[in-house]
């Protein structure tokens, strides 16, 4: 929407109307979409810390286990986060509609405060998903290593329908369930991530592998990170159930088959983009093919 | 009653309802009264409530004389994942019609107070994202030739389409085994706009460019799937 539609000059009467229409029912209607508030101001630098581009930021993917592999990346040592600040900074959410400049990206470095030394980073899981999101990422964040976490994207599929039932069952519909599905096509998202970083900074986990090794996945991110090798208690390993996956939602029979089939191209262009992935452990990958 | 002998799959703002009205002016095309270009009739299956005794439902709308011809165009059900399956199921001989346009002139478009009806609702994020999955052809063309072989799908150009009407209808008469020679005859088969689009949306140069890398990989994929399409026709892609 332009400026001038925004302001209603020069706009024919019938249309102004039915903008301010539109705008009532957008007051009064909930507004459908996960908008979390923005990150707010930068924490202040203690004396002796730096505030520098992040070392690290996860990208995606919604639904797949990224709190806690993040809360896990969280219990080394060397990674500092404000106590206050969440793992979603969602700093990149509205600059579809605004224009990022070079204090946008000055900003963004001053998220994450640390000591000499140590390790800081974010994880929206969203970014993957927004098409203007990896370039932005890139200007702002040239040297940070990437971390994208994915599951079974029928699973994924499941889960994040879980997610809006638990806000707003009755209005769930055809929109929701073809956004839900966009969100697990992998290939197209990465195609999009790989052009803005070169692949070998872009780490890609499996959910489903996360939870056979942890130990053995976590090493591998901390390397990844850059991060000393350092061993965890092994009860920190427990996932804690996320309140809003408690309630399964169970998919018919003929859901699953059509999202199986849907999956399917994405899927065959998906491993092709990343071979290391285990494919065996995702159930619709292997009904897929 | 029987099943459509054709049925248009996508896609939105595209040019589709000029495109549908050049079809039924041929006169072996018919469309009984009360049915509507866009039948909708596979929209409210997301949830995977189909049963095949929606199938002769669906037929109802497609009553026409013997050796006539009569089919629908619902530019959603390429976009909508379970679709392409249940309409194999319900027309599985039906020819297929595509009809494309440059995905960032898409987007565009779909930004008037048309789209916005359908996603009165949606953060400007939802609406954006919303909006570029609808122009990710080359993901959606894969899932429709997993119901349909691609012998059986029309993919069209919008953009030539609008260069060069008659000789694509005639294209498009002879896939559905029409005479193509109404083609030929029509006076005015000029792209009269849309009037919903009259009022245009504009994007700014930053969000244009940010179509343009996002949905470069996308074109690229459309043409190594369709080699027939001139990508010089979408502004900002060159083969």
């Amino acid at each position: 929407m332009t400026a001038a539609h925004r302001s209603g000059r020069d706009l024919p009467l019938t249309v102004r109307a039915r903008q301010s229409a539109i705008r009532v029912l957008r007051a009064a209607r909930k507004v459908r979409g996960h908008r979390p508030p923005g990150p707010g101001t930068p924490p202040r630098v203690r004396a002796g810390w730096v505030g520098a581009p992040r070392d690290f930021v996860g990208i995606g993917a919604q639904k797949a286990g990224t709190s806690w592999w993040s809360a896990l990346i969280g219990e080394h040592p060397d990674v500092h986060r404000p106590g206050d600040q969440p793992k979603e900074l969602h700093f990149f959410d509205e600059y579809w509609e605004r224009p990022f400049t070079e204090a946008d990206v000055e900003r963004y470095a001053r998220y994450f405060p640390r000591p000499p030394g140590g390790s800081a980073g974010e994880w929206t899981p969203g970014y993957m998903v927004d098409f203007w999101t990896p370039q932005l990422l890139r200007r702002a964040a040239p040297e940070a290593r990437i971390l994208v976490l994915l599951r079974d994207p029928l699973e994924r599929y499941r889960s994040g329908m879980a997610h809006t039932d638990e806000m707003d069952r009755r209005s769930l519909g055809r929109q929701d369930a073809v956004g839900s599905f966009g969100r697990g096509l992998y290939a197209q998202q990465l195609r999009r991530v790989f052009a803005a970083f070169p692949r070998e900074q872009v780490l890609i986990l499996q959910y489903e592998r996360c939870r056979i090794d942890p130990e053995g996945e976590l090493s591998r991110t901390f390397r990844f990170l850059g991060l000393r090798e350092v061993s965890l208690d092994p009860s920190r390993f427990q996932r804690p159930v996320n309140p809003t996956t408690a309630r399964k939602v169970e998919l018919r029979p003929e859901l699953r088959a059509a999202l199986t089939a849907a999956y399917a191209p994405d899927l065959a262009q998906l491993i092709a983009l990343v071979p290391e992935l285990d494919l065996d452990l995702w159930p619709t990958a292997r009904a897929g093919t | 009653m029987s099943a459509p002998d054709f049925v248009g799959v996508g896609t939105a703002r595209s040019g589709t309802t000029w495109w549908d009205e050049l079809i039924h002016a041929h006169p072996d095309v018919y469309r009984a009264s009360g049915v509507a270009k866009e039948v909708h009739f596979f929209d409210r299956y997301w949830d995977g409530s189909w049963t095949d005794a929606g199938i002769a439902r669906y037929h109802a709308s497609f009553a026409r004389p013997a050796g006539g011809l009569a089919g629908e165009w619902t530019p959603g059900y390429m976009v909508d994942f379970w679709v392409p399956p249940l309409l194999r199921r319900a027309a599985p001989e039906a020819r297929i019609l595509v009809l494309l346009r440059d995905p960032i002139e898409r987007f565009r478009s779909g930004l008037t107070l048309t789209e916005n009806r359908l996603t009165l609702s949606w953060t400007p994020r939802a609406a954006a994202n919303g909006g570029f999955q609808r122009g990710c052809y080359a993901d959606q063309l894969e899932r429709l030739w997993q119901a349909f072989p691609p012998e059986q799908v029309l993919v069209l150009q919008y953009e030539r389409c609008v260069r060069d009407p008659r000789a694509e209808l005639r294209r498009t008469f002879a896939f559905l085994g029409l005479d193509p020679a109404p083609a030929d005859a029509l006076t005015a088969p000029e792209h009269r706009v849309n009037a919903t689009s009259v009022r245009k949306a504009t994007l700014s140069e930053a969000q244009r460019a940010a179509l343009t890398r996002a949905f470069a990989p996308e074109v690229e994929r459309l043409g190594g799937l369709v080699p027939e399409f001139d990508m010089s026709l979408w502004g900002e892609y060159e083969p």
